[in-house]
């Protein structure tokens, strides 16, 4: 299990985090849902070790990280951010192969290397291996993020907003592939979502960040209402559950009651 | 499991070109040969311009006479070879490899294309510490005084930038714009004091701003060999922190590596070989900025290639410089840092418009 207790984080004399509670068992997927700045990057940081929570702790499989060696760390959980900056010319084959660094030191082994071949050939990115990372669409690098998180071959996935900037199809592939691996390898997932309708397809367990607090969590259906949304996005909204999936029907700002009304369509 | 051979293409350099249809592996088995070859290829090269090198110069030997006087004494050629050429082009190879080498660490430790010992103060500070034992001591001062003052304020400098970036988080932009202050700080305090000096002081500082290679002899080239090279290993061995630090910084610490830490210890590290570099042989600065560059546009960026291969298009960029410098205007000999320059702009130039990557 990798869990966080009591998390606490200030950023110069702001509270960002108070009193998270926060855990992910084997093959579970969590997401991490609330507005913009509410702390679910600076969260998925402080579990990954990145930064230093002000009070709190984080345990893998009951060990506190910070009694851990930086690869240690590495070697259990994996962070994958929402890009990567590049200034010099990277392959995606060199990218996704610094996924592996905690496993050598100088040279890759024909292990690690076999190792990246086939996420390569599994994700369909053979035709990109020789490019440079700048030549990519947002949906393929994104993909190829995803194959480095995977190269990690960690018990721990820490993906901060996995489908930001995908198109629909890619962003279903892309949480399917998540899903699968969650299920299919015993892989516990922690991710932040901005999308209320892909995280209940696709989580076990959802956790509702409001200003710095969990506002709620537990079982999709439970925690995405339309009350709770009005209290933490601010927004009316119906949920509706359609062919087995919640869905959420954002109508307007709350407190605004004549604005944004639905286009009538004028009968003839 | 075919690269696809177009899509490869489209912004190839020759390295990255799948012309058959290679599996991943075998394209990745190609790619690490192709940069291995380079390396070989520029340490013969550098070889080869050495040997032009020690045959070309004013005293006209021919390259048997050469040839014999380096394993036989025959008196003047002998000291010729042993005193004249040889140490000097041992210097080039030296500076021009230090440069090479501390541009590209400098260039991937702040994330930065236009970092290089000279745009961040390093060679701004040794300029200074020369021109203040010129001033002080008086002219015609002997070397090695000058050579310690500008090693002394190079690593003043970097003492400096690393002190600042300690002081508040090791961010390579607090690295980068504390070099430029120091930059400008040291150039105002080297006009000042040209501004007071007398002429002949004022003609030794600008002699020494030319950059010359023939100031140093065997002891000198001892020192700034250890200076240069002992750093060398640690740095290769950090060849993959390197490559991850490129992804950033966050990046880097999620897979085992620490930013502050990698940095502090690179710009100590790069500072030192840079003032080994500069301390006997004046300003020399083009070199760090643009080996690293003409290394990474042929072989990519990873720096287990990266950082010797720089060090190596350093040092024939600095033979060859050397050569010119001594043949172009002969006997004439035009300073080194002014050929550098002359040579090394129009060529980069010209890569820069060839090259079909972008990136930065």
């Amino acid at each position: 299990m990798l869990e966080a207790r009591q998390i606490f984080f200030e950023y110069s004399g702001h509270k960002v985090l108070s009193g998270i509670e926060a855990s992910v068992e084997k093959a579970e997927v969590v997401s991490i849902v609330g507005p913009n700045g509410v702390g679910k990057t600076t969260l998925l940081k402080c579990i990954a070790g990145i930064l230093k929570p002000t009070r709190g702790y984080v345990r893998v499989e009951g060990k506190d990280i910070r009694d851990m060696a930086r690869r240690g760390i590495a070697k259990q959980l994996t962070y994958m951010p929402q890009s990567l900056p590049f200034r010099f010319p990277v392959t995606v084959f060199d990218t996704i192969l610094s996924g592996r660094r905690p496993y050598f030191a100088w040279r890759p082994s024909r292990k690690d290397l076999e190792r990246v071949e086939r996420v390569i050939e599994e994700m369909g990115l053979s035709d990109l291996a020789m490019r440079d990372m700048d030549q990519l669409s947002g949906g393929q690098a994104q993909k190829v993020l995803l194959a480095r998180a995977l190269v990690q071959d960690t018990r721990y996935l820490l993906l901060d907003e996995p489908n930001t900037g995908l198109d629909l199809r890619h962003q279903l592939e892309l949480l399917e592939t998540v899903a699968v691996l969650a299920k299919g390898k015993g892989i516990g997932v922690i991710m932040a979502m901005h999308d209320l309708n892909l995280a209940a397809r696709f989580s076990d367990r959802i956790m509702m960040l409001h200003q710095g607090r969990i506002f709620s969590t537990g079982a999709p259906a439970e925690v995405i209402t339309a009350d709770r949304i009005r209290e933490v996005y601010g927004v009316e909204s119906v949920v509706i559950c359609n062919n087995g999936y919640l869905h959420v029907q954002v109508l307007r700002c709350a407190g605004e009651e004549n604005r944004n009304r639905p286009v009538q369509t004028r009968a003839r | 499991m075919k690269a696809d051979c177009k899509a490869v293409c489209r912004g190839c350099d020759d390295h990255t070109c799948l012309r058959a249809n290679l599996t991943v592996g075998q394209a990745v088995h190609r790619q690490v040969g192709r940069r291995t070859l380079f390396l070989v290829l520029m340490f013969l090269l550098m070889l080869g311009t050495m040997a032009v090198g020690l045959c070309v110069g004013a005293s006209g030997m021919d390259p048997g006479d050469v040839l014999v006087s380096l394993v036989k004494d025959t008196g003047r050629n002998h000291s010729i070879v042993w005193m004249l050429r040889l140490p000097r082009i041992l210097m080039a190879v030296l500076v021009g490899f230090g440069l090479g080498l501390a541009g590209s660490v400098f260039q991937v430790i702040l994330r930065n294309p236009l970092a290089s010992p000279f745009t961040l103060g390093v060679g701004s500070a040794a300029g200074f510490g020369a021109v203040t034992v010129i001033i002080f001591w008086g002219s015609g001062c002997h070397l090695h005084r000058v050579a310690g003052g500008a090693f002394l304020f190079s690593l003043l400098s970097a003492a400096v930038m690393i002190a600042v970036a300690k002081m508040k988080r090791a961010s390579s932009e607090t690295i980068i714009l504390t070099g430029i202050a120091l930059m400008f700080l040291f150039s105002a305090l080297t006009s000042l004091f040209q501004y007071m000096g007398t002429m002949q002081q004022v003609y030794e500082i600008v002699f020494w701003f030319f950059g010359s290679l023939s100031r140093a002899g065997w002891a000198e080239i001892g020192v700034a060999a250890a200076m240069i090279l002992s750093p060398l290993p640690l740095l290769l061995r950090s060849a993959w922190d390197f490559n991850l630090l490129a992804y950033g910084d966050e990046s880097a610490l999620a897979l085992g590596v620490n930013p502050d830490r990698l940095r502090m210890w690179g710009v100590t590290a790069a500072s030192l070989i840079t003032a080994g570099c500069i301390c006997f042989t004046g300003v020399i600065g083009f070199v760090g900025l643009v080996a690293p560059h003409i290394t990474r546009m042929i072989i990519g960026n990873d720096h287990r290639f990266l950082l010797p291969g720089s060090g190596l298009v350093g040092a024939v960029i600095l033979v060859t410089a050397d050569i010119g410098g001594r043949t172009l205007w002969a006997p004439q000999v035009i300073p080194i840092g002014i050929v550098t320059s002359f040579i090394g702009v129009p060529f980069f130039v010209f890569l820069l418009m060839k090259r079909t990557r972008e990136y930065w």
